[in-house]
C-alpha cells in the first residue's frame, strides 16, 4: 500500500558503514516505496535505526538515548531481541514488508507520544517510561562512564520545561525548590555519606534496591539500569512503594539498614560497578528536574568549590558555562543564569548536580548591587574574546 | 605584538601529550618521535625529543597551534620558547606514574610564570589503570598554591575527553565567552 499524502519517516542510521546506509537508501526508495528517507545524524530525524550486531552497538544505543531521546528507536539484529513497546525490533535479513511495519509501528509510537503530549500541560515532565529495553546492557548497564551532552531538546524531552521565577516572589521560588530527602536521591545521598564516612565497604537498603557502596575506589553497584533508576527517581520515596520499577517493590520508608561487607568477598558484577560521584550527579540531575535543593537560598550567593570531574558526567545544557562562571565567583542562582542569558532550570540542575557532590558553597549576599557580570581582571579585549569563540566553536562542532 | 594563537600541552613521559594533540588536530600532526634509550624506555617504545606540532583551522580561516612539550626534562630549555604567545597550559599528568604529584608540582614550578599569565587545565590519564589516586587527591595537592583549576579524568584518545578540557581551559579565562 502506497500512501504519498503521508510524509517520508525521517530516519538515521548508526552502526553501518557508508556503502550499506547506501544500500539500504535505496532499499528505502525503491521497494519500500519511499515510506520513510535517510537523513543526516545532525538533522531532525525521527527515528533512528541501530545495527546491533554492529561493534559498539551497544554504546551507539546508549549515546543514542542520551542524545536524542524524542527518537523511536529500530534495533536491526539476526537476534531475536526483547524491545520495549517503545523500541521496534527488526530481525535480519530485512524483507521489504517487515521493514513497512517497522515504520508504520514507529509512525504509531510517535503519534502515541503526540497526543500524550498534547494532553500534559506544558510545564511538566514527559512522563519517563517505566520499561527499559530488555537487551543486554552489560558495559553500559547502569550509568554510562564517559560524559554525555544534553541539549536543550533533550533536557525538555527527559526532564520537563519550566518557566524562569521571580526570585523575589515567595511562591514561585517555593514552587522551584524541592527536597532530595523526599525521593531516593536522599537516601542515596546518605548512604554513600556512610560509607565515605567510615571508609569500609558497605550494603545499604535503599527504600527502593540495595546498594554495595566501595568507598576507597569510589564505586558502587546497584543491579538497576539507566531507565530504572531515571524513572525511580522521579518518584517520591511515598508513592514507590506503591510502583513496581525493575521488579522490586520499593518500601515506604527512609530508613537505611547497613551491613558492613568485606570488598574482596562481594562477588558483584564487576561491569555494574560504576563511579560514585556519576552516580549521585545523574540522581541529582533526575530528581531534581531543573528544580533546586531546598538548603540553597535564592537570597544567598553560590560559588563552586572546585570544578566536577566534567570528561565523566551527564552534563545538561551549558554546563561548562555555569561550572566556569560560579567558579569564578559567586553569584545568586538566578543572577548566574540571567548573566548566561540562559534558562534558570539549567542553572538550577546543574548546581543540584554540583550540590549533591559537595561542591557547592553558600555565601550571604554582596551588599554592592552588580547589574551585570564584572569580568575578571585579566579578561581578554574584545578581538581575543571573539578568537577564543571561535574555538570554541570548533571544538563544539568537531 | 604577540599573537595568541597557541595551546601548549605538557606533562611527563606517556602522560598522552601526543595522543591528545592528535585528536585535536585537524592536520597529521607532526611528531617527532625517536626510539627512547633511556629510562623512558621502561615507559613507552618511542618518545618525543623535540616537539608535537598539531593545527584547527577555525571558521574564518583563523588558525590555532597546538604545541606538546617535550617530556623529558633536558628538553626543559623550550619550554620557554614554546609558551610564548600561549594561550593558556594543558597539563597532562599519568596516574600510574610512580609519584604522579610529584610531577603535578614539577611542571607547575616550571610554567609558573606562564600560568600566572594565562590559564591551567590539569587532564589525568590512565585512570582507568590506576584510579588511584582520586581527582579529590590532586584538587588537595593543589590547596595553598592558589590554584584551583579543573582537572578532569581523560583518555587521551577520545577526542571528546579532549575537547572538553580545551573548553573548560577557554571558560576559565573567560566564562563569558560565546561559540561565535
Amino acid at each position: 500500500m502506497t500512501d504519498l499524502a503521508i510524509p517520508p519517516l525521517r530516519l538515521a542510521v548508526l552502526g553501518m558503514d557508508e556503502r550499506t546506509a547506501k544500500l539500504f537508501k535505496m532499499f528505502l526508495l525503491g521497494p519500500c516505496r519511499k515510506q520513510a528517507e535517510l537523513v543526516d545524524d545532525g538533522e531532525a530525524a525521527e527515528a533512528c535505526m541501530i545495527d546491533m550486531d554492529a561493534q559498539r552497538a551497544v554504546e551507539l544505543l546508549d549515546r543514542e538515548r542520551q542524545t536524542h531521546p524524542d527518537r523511536v528507536l529500530i534495533l536491526l539484529s539476526l537476534n531475536d531481541r526483547a524491545a520495549s513497546p517503545e523500541t521496534v525490533f527488526l530481525k535480519k535479513p530485512v524483507q521489504t514488508e517487515s521493514m513497512l511495519q517497522a515504520i508504520r509501528r514507529a509512525r504509531q509510537i510517535l503519534e502515541s507520544r503526540q497526543s500524550r503530549h498534547a494532553k500534559k500541560p506544558e510545564t511538566e515532565a514527559r512522563p519517563i517510561p517505566l520499561r527499559t529495553v530488555a537487551a543486554p546492557e552489560k558495559s553500559n548497564g547502569s550509568v554510562s562512564k564517559v560524559a554525555a551532552q544534553l541539549d536543550e531538546q533533550s533536557f525538555k524531552s527527559y526532564l520537563g520545561f519550566r518557566d524562569d521565577i521571580d526570585p523575589a516572589d515567595p511562591k514561585q521560588t517555593a514552587a522551584a525548590h524541592y527536597n532530595p530527602k523526599d525521593f531516593l536521591q536522599g537516601s542515596f545521598e546518605s548512604a554513600c555519606a556512610l560509607a565515605l564516612s567510615r571508609q569500609q565497604t558497605l550494603r545499604v537498603e535503599t527504600p527502593w534496591k540495595p546498594l554495595v557502596i566501595f568507598p576507597q575506589t569510589r564505586r558502587i553497584w546497584i543491579n538497576a539500569d539507566e531507565a530504572q533508576l531515571r524513572a525511580a527517581c522521579a518518584i517520591p520515596v511515598s508513592n514507590l512503594a506503591h510502583m513496581d520499577i525493575g521488579g522490586t517493590h520499593a518500601a515506604a520508608t527512609k530508613n537505611l539498614k547497613v551491613t558492613l561487607i568485606d570488598a574482596d568477598e562481594a562477588q558483584l558484577d564487576p561491569d555494574r560497578l560504576i563511579p560514585l560521584d556519576g552516580f549521585l550527579w545523574k540522581m541529582a540531575i533526575w530528581t531534581s528536574k531543573g528544580k533546586i535543593p531546598s538548603d540553597i537560598s535564592f537570597e544567598h550567593e553560590v560559588i563552586l568549590k572546585s570544578w566536577p570531574n566534567l570528561t565523566r558526567l551527564l552534563l545538561p545544557p551549558h554546563t561548562l558555562r555555569i561550572a566556569a562562571l560560579l567558579h569564578h565567583s559567586p553569584h545568586a542562582v538566578c543572577e548566574a543564569a540571567q548573566i548566561l542569558g540562559i534558562r534558570q532550570q539549567y542553572v538550577f540542575a546543574f548546581i543540584s548536580a554540583a550540590h549533591a557532590l559537595g561542591l557547592i558553597e553558600q555565601r550571604p549576599k554582596r551588599q554592592t548591587a552588580r547589574v551585570e557580570f564584572q569580568p575578571p581582571p585579566a579578561n581578554p579585549e574584545p578581538e581575543r574574546k571573539s578568537f577564543l569563540g571561535k574555538i570554541l566553536k570548533h571544538l563544539k562542532m568537531s | 605584538m604577540i599573537q595568541y594563537n597557541k595551546i601548549i600541552f605538557t606533562g611527563p613521559v606517556g602522560a598522552g601529550k601526543t595522543t591528545a594533540i592528535a585528536s585535536l588536530s585537524d592536520v597529521p600532526p607532526v611528531k617527532t618521535d625517536q626510539a627512547a634509550s633511556d629510562m623512558t624506555k621502561s615507559r613507552k617504545a618511542s618518545t618525543t625529543v623535540a616537539l608535537d606540532y598539531g593545527m584547527m583551522t577555525l571558521p574564518g580561516g583563523d588558525k590555532i597551534h597546538l604545541y606538546g612539550t617535550p617530556g623529558q626534562e633536558r628538553f626543559d630549555f623550550m619550554w620557554d620558547i614554546l609558551t610564548t604567545g600561549g594561550i593558556g597550559l594543558v597539563l597532562l599528568l599519568d596516574n600510574t606514574r610512580a609519584d604522579p604529584f610529584q610531577d603535578l608540582r614539577f611542571f607547575l614550578n616550571k610554567f609558573g610564570s606562564f600560568i600566572e599569565t594565562t590559564s591551567l587545565v590539569i587532564g589525568v590519564t590512565q585512570m582507568d589503570i590506576r584510579p588511584t589516586p582520586l581527582l579529590s587527591d590532586y584538587h588537595r595537592q593543589l590547596g595553598g598554591t592558589g590554584l584551583n583549576p579543573a582537572i578532569f579524568e581523560v583518555d587521551a584518545r577520545r577526542k571528546k575527553d579532549v575537547s572538553l578540557l580545551v573548553q573548560a581551559l577557554l571558560y576559565s579565562i573567560d566564562p563569558g565567552l560565546e561559540d561565535s
